[in-house]
């Protein structure tokens, strides 16, 4: 009986012992042509010169939903660009997410057009969008394997929940296929690195200071991480192998000119000082991530950054200086919801629980909107950079035909930014409808409907997008 | 965004702190703050480099850096 006592006692210590998140691998060499880089993709059928980013934000279920909606109503938007015939989910070049929008956006990267197979069949709507997730993750704790797996202190519930979308819906897919592939869209699957409160992305150049390899990521991790809700699940690790690549040693040259930033440009400055952490193994052996949400809840810091900064991945100002892009196109996908709670109905103080949904949400929805009012400036100013140039040309061609400017115009393309979101449903009823859906990983099925729906919808209704569609018909 | 004009003889490669930039002789957008020039490919230009701080231009007067 002892020994068998000290067998059972022994296999579950054992058990336990093996149980750990999975390990990301160390990069053998820092090198800027390989891995996952948007440079590195090379998809004949997408052309940059019609270049369309499409960033999906948090809300679960009900993000994802919306955010599919897009997908479908690009699909059936016909073009003809440079005299070829297709549609404008074919010119989706990049996709960023966050949270609910990173199931959505991962599963497209990985899976391309199977995305909109039938209910009937294996795939993304079965597999994901009209399945009671929350149930299914909740019934993994009835297994006995994973007792034993979540007594280990290097597993946790968001492993857990890692391994069974890993199986249940990316089917293993790795960071690796998506390099191969070479395929667009190029995939940001949005984080928030916790101890910084910053934007971690999942790409190669986030990686590279790591010495990790992104390559060899589940894509399953990417999006647990991007909708890692605090409390309900714990912070997901990483593994910074910092200073195994020779990645310090040759670090973009970008960073040490930023480091002289401080009162000229902060925000460049910010951006150097965050990157260099995680140059840093010995402060930092492990990364801590959080839902992407907590640092940029619609998914649009990432490409906002790319669009003035020649610092980050992406670059857009070197793809428009060059005159690469002639359209750019960004589409942004906003689930935020807003429950109809009136706290001032009563003299009775709201509830601890209201004052924390408030502190919660509220921060998040006042960043969002300031992230999209930054992004329609940038727009704004571009523009206006280029009609001043071009008016100034003018009239000297009128009042002193024979002088010309010293420099030439820059090349900035038509720019289109569309923003879709329930608060742009004017029928209150309705609006209220979407804004009262819960954040969740279960909705009911005419709910997911309702949300695909109004989704085509408010893209029909958009005057940018009408516009825009025009002039590549 | 920023502005800035590299002059030389011929088509060549800008590189601003080590990264594409665009080409030369053309208005290239450039973000605010401190930078280093250089050309791609041969060394056959001076100077060597050129550091500069790129702020407050603008589309029709954009910073200029002469290579010869």
């Amino acid at each position: 009986m002892r020994i068998l006592y000290l067998l059972l006692t022994g296999l579950l210590l054992e058990l336990q012992g093996c149980a750990s998140y999975p390990h990301n691998p160390k990069l053998d060499h820092y090198n800027l042509d390989k891995g996952y880089r948007y440079d590195k993709l090379n998809d004949q059928k997408n052309s940059e010169s019609l270049f369309v980013i499409l960033t999906f934000s948090g809300g679960g279920t009900r993000a994802a939903a919306l955010s599919y909606g897009v997908l479908e109503k690009l699909r059936n938007t016909p073009i003809v660009w440079e005299g070829k015939h297709s549609n404008l989910l074919s010119e989706v070049d990049v996709i960023s997410s966050v949270s609910g929008g990173s199931f959505t956006a991962g599963y497209y990267a990985a899976f391309g057009e199977a995305i909109f197979k039938d209910k009937n069949n294996s795939g993304f709507l079965r597999d994901f969008l009209y399945r009671d997730i929350e149930g299914d993750l909740f019934s993994q704790f009835f297994y006995p394997s994973n007792w034993f797996r979540l007594a280990s202190p290097w597993y946790s519930r968001i492993d857990m929940a890692t391994d069974f979308y890993d199986e249940e819906i990316f089917k293993g897919v790795k960071y690796a296929e998506l390099i191969n592939r070479k395929t667009k869209p190029y995939l940001m699957v949005n984080a928030t690195d916790m101890s910084l409160g910053s934007r971690f992305t999942f790409e190669q150049a986030q990686f590279d200071p790591m010495c990790a390899d992104l390559g060899g990521v589940a894509l399953a991790r990417a999006v647990a991480a991007s909708s890692d809700f605090p409390v309900a699940f714990p912070p997901m690790t990483l593994d910074n192998h910092a200073g195994s690549c020779s990645y310090n040693p040759q670090q973009p040259g970008w960073i040490a000119q930023a480091e002289k930033d401080l009162l000229i440009n902060p925000s460049r400055y910010k951006n150097a000082l965050l990157f260099k952490t995680y140059q840093d193994s010995q402060q930092r052996p492990f990364i801590h991530l959080l839902d992407g949400g907590i640092a940029d809840n619609l998914g649009l810091r990432g490409p906002l950054q790319a669009l003035v900064s020649n610092d980050t991945e992406l670059n857009l100002p070197v793809k428009m200086s060059t005159g690469v892009i002639k359209k750019l196109l960004i589409i942004t996908v906003d689930a935020k919801n807003q429950p109809d709670l009136n706290y001032d109905a009563t003299a009775i103080p709201p509830s601890v629980l209201n004052v924390l949904k408030v502190v919660a949400n509220v921060p998040m929805d006042n960043f969002s909107f300031e992230t999209t009012e930054t992004l329609r400036k940038s727009f704004t100013e571009l523009e206006k950079d280029k009609n001043t140039y071009l008016a100034c040309q003018s009239q000297l061609q009128l009042h002193c035909p024979d002088a010309v400017l010293s420099t030439p115009a820059p090349k900035i393309p038509q720019l289109d930014f569309v923003y879709i979101g329930f608060d742009l449903l004017s029928n209150p009823a309705e609006r209220n409808q979407f804004f009262n859906m819960a954040t969740s990983f279960s909705l009911s099925a005419s709910q997911i409907n309702d949300l695909r729906n109004v989704a085509k919808r408010l893209l029909d209704e958009s005057v940018t997008f009408k516009k825009f569609v025009k002039t590549v018909q | 965004m920023e502005y800035v004009f590299v002059s030389f003889k011929e088509d060549r490669t800008v590189l601003a702190d080590g990264k594409k930039l665009g080409q030369t002789n053309q208005t290239l957008l450039i973000v605010k703050g401190h930078h280093s020039f250089t050309l791609d490919g041969l060394k056959n230009y001076r100077p060597e480099k050129v550091d500069a701080v790129i702020q407050e231009t603008t589309a029709l007067s954009p910073y200029k850096i002469e290579f010869n």
